[in-house]
């Protein structure tokens, strides 16, 4: 009777442990670092039960975890199960960046990270505004005086213009303490600033009205809409492109999917079908139409390797950044 | 334009409008009422469900609970001092004390008379206004809102009951709340300890929560009686009274949606220093200042009406430069451009009926809060009444649900907690509370503006800036005025009893 | 405890908080202590003087910083007209122990509360709570204090959690919650 019971006792350790690796019929949960009301808590809202309908998962929770930025969230998942119970979804650029500042809170490591795939990206742009009397790329580099950049903060536009800056060989004068886009627009309206970085969507309205100018595309290819505006790479100087890249890779990871380090294997690649298939998912178009959170996927395997390429550039890139930091403060 | 101005009322006319608005309305006065949640929270969640609705009714839904939601925030402050969100702290100045002197009806009437003439006032100077926006926005900057911040500062004096010292003490201790967690101007992480919580400041309405209304639970247990000067002048005022007040004061109304729409107007002006600079002109321009702060009616009607004019400004940097002016504006652009609606300066041409329909809404919500909100202040200014026994446990239920409901952060409640000790013993040794939290809304503004005006003008800023300078002057007139007077005063009767 | 003594133990407290200030402050960079540093420095500065001044005789009741003093004109006489605020004002002697022992009970039932929100979740620290005031205030029988308390409850679920999407923090209860 003993032996009966060790065996099947035994028999049942077996088979838990073979189907650890497995999220399918297992409940998920979905960490989210953002605040509650924000995008990135409506995006995992909106997509967490196609994850869960396609992984085959019991369910999948989306659990709001704020604090500092998105790092208390990201510190939790970093501790978190590696058996894909556990999953994380954020601006990964921001993630990055509290890294590569060097962010005294920061416990995780960006690059042990495991990325399930991209849920949707906003591609940003350097407009310049008409007081600046900059038109071109080219005449950024050949300014002959600093380009004034009115800036929000130490967030990815702040760093993704110092990195421009530095690869276009431009002279950068930075002026910190602007609120909000709508302050930093009229900046650059009024000629206190010459340019700045945002969303090509927030800056649709002041480019038609002809007060803003875009001159540079962060993303990694060019933007559909605005095919004559040159991408930071093709404009940087040769011996910057890398560093311009990993910047234009970065931003363009944006609100991503990830999982601890040492993510088991197999539940990596079944969370990262899932997530694809949901974000292909008809019904789940429908609804983001709806709710008018655009989807723009992309795979996981790949975000993945954009992360490599971030690191490999970041010997070049963080020394750029912490002199940036030192600056200001 | 006046073509436009018919076409924007006649497509509110349709059923589908018309109940979309009244819905938008209602729920935007319960969230409102809510502490800890605002206007953005209304529209985020009301957004899903606008798809597909006419543009004029999905209009109607965002704006008219985005309305609703301001009175929604004067309501608590009057009645409880809480205030729902940082806009509506300079209702508690007054309004509370209106309230402990048994004219919560009157508060509440006025309150939302002035927010409705407030609303349809600066929807008509938005309509003025429209040419002259442009230029005005460019011409005043970083040094400017400098200033303004400033002279939002001067009303400490006010509160500073008996002992500027202790006021400044105070002031101080809330500029330097404010400025816990990350620096937004140097990326330094400041006084946060190690604590990740604190890497994201302290909450402003949190703070505020605990300091006035957890505070208030406390003192009504210590003092161990009913309310006692709440009960003991029971309700002596009706509602009516305080729309009469309002329209009394009607010269005041009008300066103050004035100021109120221009504060709406500037990007980087946020609506929590509207209320205090109404409060603060209301101060500076009334012939007997020393009333304020005890439960002058005057300090109901400036802020509120400038609250509801603040409004009609927040679109014009939406629509005239395709810039939202704020949060709830940057959520409407989203629904604006998913309805085809492309804004920028072609919406004050072509587009001139979408803004009239804007303007109208913000009138007829207006209209709408104030009639539901004067049949409602009757049975609101009783809560006040209550047993201190049921009132307890119910206002510390809810203000500390909505202490966890502004982040969802269970610390946020431990934090309204202490602030409410905090609160408890600052009112205690009179060191102004309301002092604190001005000190905290203007930390910011003023911290920004600076490192701004000294990085793009250099450190004689303020002359170079001519707009500033006189601005400066008139801050340093306008607080310097009434001690003048009072000097004066003062002088007279010491020459007479002579 | 006299009410001076305790404005003294009071002002040294915030006096600790802005030495404290001053000295993690000087510690930032230029730019991150322009603002930070002359605030706590002018508070600091304040407090000393308002130390001064409310151990000197009569100090307490016309507290008011003397040059200030004449710029607020008739306002300091008036507070004095108005003893409304603490009863230790009139007579220090008697009540103090009362009020004392009372600001301590309100202290413990919020601590109480804030334990129980931390331990429970909201909701149903709501629940408990309210219940457990209104019936050891003896404000309502047992019945009616549970009664009232989940009504209320269930009132505020339905409006934060169900009308406003708020998620909701379940304490130690979440491995019970994460079973459904």
């Amino acid at each position: 009777m003993t032996t009966r019971i060790a065996s099947l006792l035994l028999a049942l350790c077996l088979a838990s442990t073979a189907n650890a690796a497995s999220v399918v019929g297992e409940r998920i949960t979905l960490i989210v670092p953002n605040s509650a009301g924000g995008l990135m808590a409506r995006y995992a809202h909106m997509i967490a039960p196609f994850i869960a309908k396609h992984a085959q998962a019991d369910d999948v929770r989306v659990r709001i975890m704020t604090g500092g930025g998105n790092i208390r969230g990201t510190n939790y998942l970093w501790f978190a199960e590696p058996d894909g119970t556990t999953i994380g979804f954020t601006s990964i650029p921001s993630l990055i960046l509290a890294q590569l500042s060097g962010s005294e809170a920061v416990q995780f490591d960006t690059t042990e990270l495991v990325y399930l795939g991209r849920a949707a990206t906003e591609p940003r742009v350097l407009v310049v505004g008409t007081e600046s009397g900059i038109t071109s790329a080219d005449q950024l580099k050949t300014l002959g005086r600093p380009f004034v950049y009115p800036s929000q903060g130490t967030d990815e536009d702040f760093y993704s213009m110092v990195v421009l800056a530095n690869a276009l060989g431009m002279e950068l004068k930075l002026v910190m303490g602007y609120d909000g886009n709508a302050d930093t627009a009229m900046a650059v309206i009024r000629g206190d600033g010459d340019g700045q970085i945002t969303s090509w969507r927030a800056s649709l309205g002041t480019i038609q009205a002809g007060d803003e100018h875009p001159v540079i595309t962060l993303g990694t290819e060019r933007y559909a809409p605005f095919p004559d505006v040159p991408t930071a790479t093709e404009v940087a100087l040769p011996e910057s492109r890398e560093a311009v890249q990993a910047i234009a890779n970065m931003l363009d990871m944006h609100r991503g999917f990830f999982g601890p380090p040492s993510l088991d294997g197999q539940a990596t690649a079944e969370l990262r079908a899932a997530i694809s298939a949901a974000l292909d998912d008809p019904e789940l178009i429908a609804e983001s139409e709806r709710q008018r959170l655009p989807l723009i996927p992309s795979p996981g395997a790949v975000e993945q390797s954009k992360i490599q390429q971030i690191t490999d550039a970041s010997t070049v890139i963080v020394p750029i950044m912490q002199a940036a930091l030192e600056r200001i403060r | 334009m006046l073509e436009a101005i018919g076409a924007g009322l006649v497509s509110l006319a349709t059923p589908q409008a018309i109940a979309f608005m009244v819905i938008g309305v209602v729920y935007g006065l319960v969230v409102g009422i809510l502490p800890g949640l605002g206007g953005i929270v209304a529209i985020a969640l009301l957004l899903p469900f606008t798809y597909g609705y006419e543009i004029s009714a999905t209009l109607a839904l965002l704006l008219g609970a985005h309305i609703a939601t301001i009175w929604g925030g004067s309501v608590t402050s009057i009645l409880f001092q809480v205030p729902g969100a940082a806009k509506s702290l300079a209702l508690v100045f007054d309004g509370h004390p209106m309230t402990q002197k048994g004219e919560a009806s009157r508060a509440l009437g006025a309150s939302a008379m002035a927010a409705l003439l407030g609303g349809v006032f600066g929807a008509i100077f938005l309509a003025i206004s429209i040419p002259i926006v442009r230029p005005v926005m460019l011409a005043l900057g970083p040094s400017e809102y400098l200033m303004l911040a400033l002279w939002g500062l001067t009303i400490i004096a006010t509160f500073s009951e008996g002992s500027l010292l202790k006021g400044m003490i105070a002031t101080a201790l809330g500029i330097m709340v404010a400025f816990v967690g990350m620096d937004p101007i140097t990326g330094t992480p400041r006084f946060w300890f190690g604590i990740i919580y604190l890497l994201d400041g302290i909450s402003f309405p949190v703070a505020m929560i605990g300091l006035f209304a957890v505070a208030e639970m406390i003192k009504l247990y210590v003092k161990g009686e009913r309310i006692a000067n709440r009960v003991a002048g029971t309700e002596t005022s009706t509602v009516l009274d305080g729309v009469k007040d309002t329209l009394t004061h009607w010269w005041l109304v009008v300066r103050s949606s004035l100021l109120g729409l221009w504060i709406g107007v500037l990007p980087g002006v946020g609506a929590s220093i509207g209320g205090i600079a109404a409060y603060a002109q209301a101060v500076q321009t009334s012939k007997t200042p020393e009333r304020f702060g005890k439960g002058a009616v005057e300090g109901v009607i400036a802020p509120d009406a400038t609250l509801g004019a603040n409004e009609g400004g927040g679109l014009m940097p939406t629509l005239a430069f395709g810039i939202p002016g704020g949060e709830s504006m940057a959520i409407l652009l989203v629904a604006f451009l998913s309805m085809g609606i492309v804004p920028g300066p072609q919406m004050l041409t072509s587009g001139l009926d979408i803004v009239f329909a804007m303007v109208w809404i913000i009138v007829i919500a207006n209209v709408l809060t104030t009639l539901l909100g004067l049949a409602i202040s009757k049975h609101l200014a009783r809560l006040p009444m209550l047993n201190p026994n049921i009132m307890i446990p119910l206002v510390l239920s809810i203000c500390l649900f909505g202490a966890f409901a502004t982040r969802g952060t269970i610390v946020d409640v431990i934090v309204a907690a202490v602030f409410g000790v905090v609160g408890y013993y600052m009112d205690k040794y009179d060191y102004s509370r309301a002092n604190f939290v001005i000190g905290m809304v203007l930390a910011e503004m003023i911290e920004r503006n600076l490192h701004i005006s000294l990085s793009l003008y250099g450190n004689d800023f303020i002359l170079t800036r001519p707009i500033a300078l006189v601005m400066l002057i008139f801050v340093i007139v306008t607080t310097a005025l009434p001690f003048i007077r009072t000097w004066r005063k003062n002088r007279v009767a010491a020459e007479a009893a002579s | 405890m006299s009410r001076r003594a305790q404005e003294n133990i009071f002002a040294a407290i915030v006096a600790c908080i802005f030495v404290g200030y001053l000295i993690i402050a000087a510690g930032f960079g230029p730019n991150a202590r322009l603002v930070p540093l002359p605030i706590a420095g002018i508070g600091l500065l304040c407090l000393l003087i308002q130390v001064v001044r409310q151990n000197r005789a009569g100090g307490l009741e016309r507290n008011t910083f003397g040059p200030l003093n004449l710029l607020i004109g008739d306002r300091a006489p008036e507070r004095q007209q108005v003893p409304e605020q603490s009863p230790e004002h009139e007579t220090p002697a008697v009540p103090e122990t009362p009020t004392s022992i009372r600001e301590l009970k309100a202290f413990g039932f919020v601590s109480l509360f804030v334990a129980l929100i931390v331990a429970f979740g909201p909701v149903p620290a709501v629940f408990l709570f309210c219940a457990g005031y209104l019936a050891f205030s003896k404000h309502y029988p047992a019945w009616k204090a549970i009664a009232s308390a989940g009504a209320f409850a269930v009132t505020v679920y339905l409006l934060f959690v169900v009308g406003l999407e708020l998620q909701l923090y379940h304490g130690l209860l979440e491995p019970i919650f994460d079973r459904f």
